[in-house]
């Protein structure tokens, strides 16, 4: 990630997303809020979306047919900028801010941050803050020869095979889990493969640092200490987890 | 689709997986992509009768009283039909409930909504109801104490009120963890 | 008085029932409180005034009123005072004959999670006395 600690030319974060979770008044109806916030967010974000969760229900009876009924329920209002690179979410959980590739670095993105949150403070009169969460997407393209690599070349914390001779590695997924003792953050690390793209394997560096704790909504300074000690950890645990030849590969 | 190689997750508790396999707030490919697989992984732990054996017993159940109440009056009054996304909650709660807690007993609410009971005695009872939001309520007898309260479900994890409750209640020691 | 020949005003002493059309809503130990939640049109929960006996009568009321293509699975049956020691009320409403609600239910103002907490507790505390009468297959 293009952040000022890491100094990378290339980022290869695809996705970063910033979640404020959040208790809402309880006789809040997100839908309701749709046409206040297409308002508030159309000047950056003019391209409004709703996500949907459907739950399925298959009815059985014995000499009669299988009947199948679907109930959506509203999961979260979307704004997106005209590019689509950029949205804020309203869920019914909280807010999020997403930013899709090129992506550059946190302290860019921080004032409009700030700027949507209050936006949303306005909308949803959020009562506590609960957990602030900074999750990165990275998509690691490592270069193979003839169609293989070695992943101990590019990951610190690679998998590992009971018999590297007999056997060869096809795919992974590995997940950590971890928390930062002296800050109450806590993080998870998500590896896992893509298919061959060309001659480079495709691997996913996925870090998931939260923090869970209650604040005032209007409390900016308190949130922002919090996701700045977030993006350290989240700094700390890509850099840790990647060996120098595959940092870099990004400044390139 | 590979099986995936790494079981450790298994000993660690599955709460940051189903979180991982559950739709969030990132929108990119690549995080469908992690979604998928960590489903894949979900699938794969929950084929396990040793590992998910009771539990899976215990959704079946509840599928099971999905159909039977799935008709609006079930009660032989004016009962609405139980909620699908009510059922869907209440499966994520069961899969992270600490293994330590025994499981509930299960019934449909008049609103749609479905009621976990851990049941000691007469006297002794705990009841959640899961709707379709993320607010559960729950209220509870033991002895003469007793009373109610409501606490937010989210991120997979069942709120320590309720965890604590239930070993209270259920004489369970040793609930501290809360991760399934 | 009633039509059905009852007084107008529900007696402590008497017996309510509450029709289980549902065997999750009962176990080997006792009726569970899900089975006494109000109604989520109309704030009541719906009993008739009789007790366990006379058997007969009783499952005359289920199948006249209740049931319909519907399995009875079992009865709960409680007090009116029961129900009032929960800080509830029991009010007559025919017809059908001998019907009641259970009443007064409590209700928190712009949060309805809050509300049916509320509901639930006095909803266990009428489940603790309750007696199950199972209904023969």
């Amino acid at each position: 990630m293009n952040d000022s600690h890491l100094q990378l030319k290339s980022a290869p974060t695809v996705e970063a997303v910033l979640d404020i979770d959040c208790d809402l008044p309880p006789s809040i109806d997100l839908a309701t809020l749709d046409a206040s916030a297409q308002t508030s967010f159309g000047e950056g974000y003019p391209k409004p979306r709703k996500r949907l969760v459907q739950a399925m229900q298959i009815e059985t009876k014995d000499g009669e047919a299988t009947k199948v009924s679907a109930r959506h329920g509203l999961q979260a209002l979307q704004y997106l900028a005209e590019d689509e690179k950029q949205l804020v979410q309203l869920r019914r959980q909280g807010y999020s801010f997403n930013r899709l590739a090129p992506y550059s670095s946190l302290d860019e993105y921080l004032p409009e941050i700030e700027r949507t949150w209050n936006l949303f403070m306005q909308l949803a009169t959020p009562l506590q803050v609960r957990l602030i969460r900074l999750r990165f997407i990275n998509r690691l393209l490592l270069p193979t020869v003839e169609g293989s690599v070695t992943l101990d070349d590019y990951l610190k914390l690679g998998p590992r095979l009971p018999d590297a001779t007999n056997l060869t590695l096809s795919g992974f997924f590995n997940q950590h889990s971890a928390v930062e003792v002296a800050t109450g953050n806590a993080v998870n690390i998500t590896t896992a493969t893509q298919p061959m793209d060309g001659d480079k394997l495709p691997v996913i560096l996925d870090i998931d640092a939260y923090y869970t704790g209650s604040m005032e909504p209007s409390d900016w300074t308190q949130i922002a200490a919090h996701i700045q000690s977030l993006r350290q950890l989240k700094n700390l645990v890509f850099k840790n987890s990647l060996t120098d030849r595959c940092l870099s590969l990004f400044q390139q | 689709m590979l099986e995936p190689v790494s079981a450790v997750t298994i000993q660690l508790g599955l709460a940051a997986l189903y979180s991982l396999a559950r739709p969030g707030s990132a929108v990119s490919r690549e995080a469908q992509v992690v979604q998928q697989v960590a489903n894949d992984a979900v699938n794969s732990v929950e084929r396990s009768w040793a590992l998910f054996g009771r539990k899976a017993s215990a959704i079946s159940e509840l599928s099971a009283l999905a159909n039977e109440c799935a008709h609006e009056g079930w009660d032989g009054g004016d009962a609405r039909p139980i909620d699908p996304q009510a059922v869907s909650k209440a499966i994520a709660f069961m899969r992270a409930l600490p293994d330590s807690l025994p499981l509930p007993e299960m019934t449909a609410e008049p609103d749609g909504a479905v009621s976990l009971d851990w049941i000691r005695s007469r006297n002794r009872l705990l009841s959640v109801s899961i709707g379709a939001g993320d607010r559960l309520v729950f209220a509870w007898l033991d002895g003469s104490d007793r009373g109610h309260g409501v606490a937010r479900f989210v991120e997979g994890v069942v709120p320590a009120r309720i965890v604590d409750g239930i070993a209270a209640i259920m004489d369970v020691r040793d609930a501290a963890v809360r991760a399934a | 008085m009633l039509p059905s020949g009852l007084p107008e005003v529900v007696a402590d002493d008497e017996p309510l029932a509450r029709f289980l059309m549902s065997s999750s809503q009962f176990n080997a130990l006792m009726v569970k409180p899900a089975a006494y939640m109000p109604s989520a049109k109309d704030g009541n929960t719906s009993v008739f005034r009789h007790g366990a006996e006379p058997r007969e009568s009783l499952l005359e009321i289920a199948g006249t009123h209740v049931v319909g293509e519907r399995t009875l699975h079992g009865v709960a049956i409680c007090t009116a005072q029961q129900v009032r020691a929960s800080e509830l009320n029991v009010v007559a409403q025919e017809p059908p004959p001998r019907h009641a609600n259970i009443t007064g239910w409590p209700v928190v103002a712009n949060d309805p999670e809050q509300t049916k907490a509320q509901q639930k507790e006095r909803a266990l505390l009428i489940a603790q006395h309750a007696v199950l009468v199972r209904v023969p297959r």
